[in-house]
């Protein structure tokens, strides 16, 4: 709830200032030093709406599935298991790639570059520390995309899964419903 | 050259990984960090460099306090070599890579092309002036890095596992570049965990053990202490076990344990000279053959 | 017939010889050590054995690699995987990057060759106790030591269930505590498993090798027993000698040994072959 909160509330405040404020509309009513629209608010009130519900349903996504479930998921489902990797190993890198880029400007600050502070105050400094990253990056994918050829990934169109999560009772049911419903609010809105 | 005093450090709402370490080194000096990982060796050489500052006490590197300069300062004087060499390639050729540093210092072209033909000669990568550093191998790289450090002059060169991977020559390659820089008034400190090396190579030892400084004395002296080495983890170097096992006067490298080794055989006092020793034998043993081994 | 025979080898790699007629042999339940220093080639040859075939663009390469008769090229991914398994050196590189705990990505190589359910979960327990990581079975990956991650990469490459392991300098980043713990998981493997060792030391070699190589600037030098290599003067000048063998040779010179009692490479030997040489003297 924080996290949708704190990042909902700057979206909303915006679009508010932006649609019911800013932006000229034929029913714009001056009340004092300010000036309001209904449409308006109104747009800035959908939009909102939107925005809140596709975070929420993200987050909520994001707070009750583990990666390692959803993988294990698409894999039993026989989805492309490169797909798999691209939703994981960025997960399972990132912390890594954070320490490389934490060592590389330690590197760098050794031999002389003045790069204290935040890397957005040394712009002319910033190549010293992104080459080094992304040559890590490239050379990494490299190797690992050796090794895991050395490790049959992808030899076979299918692949065995241990301890994938099993799917609940309603929840085939639950997914055609909703991927109808998503049909017919497409019809509805293309009818009007 | 160096000198921590009372020095103590603690990443943030962590558990302390140095605490007071007291210790210094002379110019001219090498010495050996050794331990176990997670001894503290990495974060000593980040506070030697200042790129870490001390949770309590200080490090004065040639009178400076680290804490008053940032780290980038003292780089003028302080060359550290890390042990992923490649973190800190980021030019197209060796020989540009080399040159970045001199040229921070403001350098003019003459001066920088000196000091670096210099440092691509003294660590044999001349004939690699033109290539991109990450299509050497790593043990070129990591002299790359040397000589990136080196083209510097500093007065005070740390190493982080520099030896590690490299081949026989390699090494005598780098123990040469070491011992010159020592002779120019270097100071040395280089973390290893390669035990022959550092018996080969250091005048001083610091062992860590858990953050704290378990003993700072010469390298006969802290591997002959067992106790501390087994409390530490580590081994001795080869030849002072075997010494030991033999019951022999400790000997740090093979000629000294032949030595030792000559005079248990033929009963001597290994503490006399050769020439004291020989003129025993001869006593023992008149019919004694050229090496005084009796006939 | 040899398990893995290479023939007249060449390979070459951004216009520079890399290899240059290599040929070799290796039988089942070998335990093979190839030794050689920086440039020798000891990283391609690894890669070779193992089937990692170099993409053809940055290649100009004769002779051949066969396991069993077959060329690598010949069998499909999921039959080469399960003859050869590679260990390199730097252990972060060799995980799979998208399994979240220890069991998963030792699991992850059987389950790409869709075995069923049971076998997996018997080879992934089995590999797990033999490389002590029953305690960090649903920890990270990512979150290990070096020493712990290249144990996982080593319990990896055992669940294939191999023929041969090729280990190119496994302990090369790690501390000596990480490689002694390396070394005593894999010098326990059972006779079944052939070894082959790439190394630029021979310290750990000595412990587990029967058979020893020297190969220097893409070719062999000597092929034999420990003291047949590890004595040739260009091996001596490229690995060095362990101290124990040193202080034997200078022995030797210095005519304070014994004829007969051999050249010992570890510390255990030295003990014994130094009194050996002292009963043999008195």
């Amino acid at each position: 709830m924080r996290l949708w909160s704190a990042t909902v509330a700057p979206l909303v405040v915006a679009l508010v200032i932006l649609h019911g404020w800013l932006l000229h509309a034929p029913d714009m009513t001056v009340w004092g030093a300010l000036r309001w629209s209904r449409v308006g608010l109104e747009a800035a009130a959908r939009t909102s709406g939107r925005i809140s519900l596709l975070l929420a349903s993200s987050l909520l996504m994001l707070v009750t599935t583990h990666p390692s479930q959803m993988v294990k998921a698409l894999d039993a489902e026989g989805v492309s298991p490169g797909l798999s990797y691209l939703i994981a190993s960025p997960l399972l890198l990132v912390e890594s790639f954070a320490e490389k880029a934490h060592a590389i400007r330690d590197a760098q600050r050794a031999r002389g570059l003045a790069i204290e502070g935040p890397l957005w105050k040394h712009p002319t400094t910033l190549v010293a520390v992104l080459v080094p990253l992304v040559v890590f990056g490239l050379d990494d994918a490299h190797r690992r995309s050796a090794a895991l050829t050395g490790r049959a990934f992808r030899a076979l169109s299918r692949r065995t899964v241990l301890g994938c999560p099993s799917d609940s009772r309603h929840g085939p049911l639950v997914r055609w419903l909703l991927l109808a419903a998503a049909v017919l609010q497409g019809g509805l809105a293309l009818w009007h | 050259m160096l000198v921590a005093e009372n020095l103590g450090f603690a990443y943030a709402s962590q558990e302390p990984v140095l605490a007071q370490v007291t210790f210094s080194v002379a110019a001219s000096r090498m010495t050996a960090v050794v331990g176990r990982n997670g001894a503290g060796k990495s974060t000593l050489l980040r506070l030697c460099n200042g790129l870490l500052t001390p949770s309590t006490g200080c490090v004065l590197v040639d009178g400076v306090d680290t804490r008053s300069v940032p780290a980038s300062n003292l780089a003028k004087v302080v060359g550290t070599v890390f042990e992923s060499p490649e973190h800190q390639f980021f030019k197209a050729q060796v020989a540009e890579e080399v040159s970045f540093g001199p040229k921070q210092l403001g350098l003019n072209h003459r001066q920088v092309t000196q000091r670096v033909t210099e440092a691509l000669a003294r660590t044999g990568l001349q004939e690699f002036a033109s290539v991109h550093p990450l299509d050497l191998d790593r043990t070129s790289q990591r002299f790359v890095a040397l000589a990136s450090a080196l083209v510097m002059k500093p007065r005070l060169l740390l190493l982080d596992e520099i030896q590690q991977g490299m081949d026989a020559l390699a090494v005598r390659r780098l123990e040469t570049l070491l011992s010159e820089e020592k002779a120019a008034g270097v100071a040395v400190v280089f973390v290893c965990h390669d035990m022959e090396f550092v018996a080969r190579n250091s005048d001083d030892v610091l062992l860590f053990h858990g953050g704290q400084l378990l003993s700072a004395d010469s390298p006969m002296v802290v591997f002959s202490a067992s106790t501390l080495l087994q409390n530490a983890g580590l081994a001795a170097p080869e030849c002072l076990q075997l010494s030991s096992r033999l019951g022999l006067r400790p000997a740090l490298y093979p000629k000294h344990l032949v030595v030792s080794w000559r005079h248990y055989l033929s009963g001597t006092d290994p503490t006399k000279s050769d020439s004291e020793a020989q003129r025993e034998r001869i006593l023992k043993f008149p019919s004694a053959s050229k090496d005084g081994e009796p006939s | 017939m040899a398990l893995i025979e290479v023939r007249d080898l060449e390979f070459h790699e951004h216009g520079r010889e890399v290899l240059s007629g290599i040929s070799l042999s290796i039988e089942e339940g070998q335990r093979v050590a190839i030794l050689g220093g920086n440039h020798s080639g000891k990283t391609a040859l690894a890669r070779w054995l193992a089937g990692w075939l170099p993409a053809h663009s940055t290649v100009a390469r004769s002779g051949s690699v066969t396991f069993q008769g077959q060329a690598w090229s010949e069998l499909p991914l999921a039959e080469r995987a399960s003859a050869v398994q590679l260990v390199g050196q730097v252990p972060f590189q060799q995980l799979s990057g998208r399994e979240f705990t220890v069991r998963d990505e030792i699991a992850f190589g059987p389950g790409n060759l869709a075995l069923d359910p049971r076998e997996i979960h018997r080879r992934v327990e089995h590999v797990m106790t033999l490389c002590g990581l029953d305690s960090l079975a649903d920890r990270d990956p990512y979150t290990l030591s070096a020493g712990e991650q290249q144990m996982v990469v080593i319990a990896n490459a055992l669940a294939m269930n191999p023929r041969v392991l090729v280990l190119d300098e496994p302990t090369a980043s790690l501390d000596p505590q990480s490689a002694e713990c390396v070394w005593r998981v894999l010098s326990g493997l059972s006779t079944c498993t052939t070894i082959v060792l790439f190394d630029v030391s021979p310290r750990a070699a000595v412990r587990m090798a029967h058979r020893f190589l020297f190969l220097r600037e893409g070719r062999f030098i000597a092929d034999g027993s420990a003291e047949d290599v590890l004595l040739h003067p260009l091996a001596i000048s490229s690995l060095g000698l362990p101290p124990t063998a040193e202080a034997a040779w200078l022995a030797k010179q210095e005519q304070v040994w014994a004829l007969g009692v051999g050249t010992p490479f570890t510390v255990d030997g030295a003990v014994t072959a130094f009194r050996e040489v002292e009963r043999a003297r008195r």
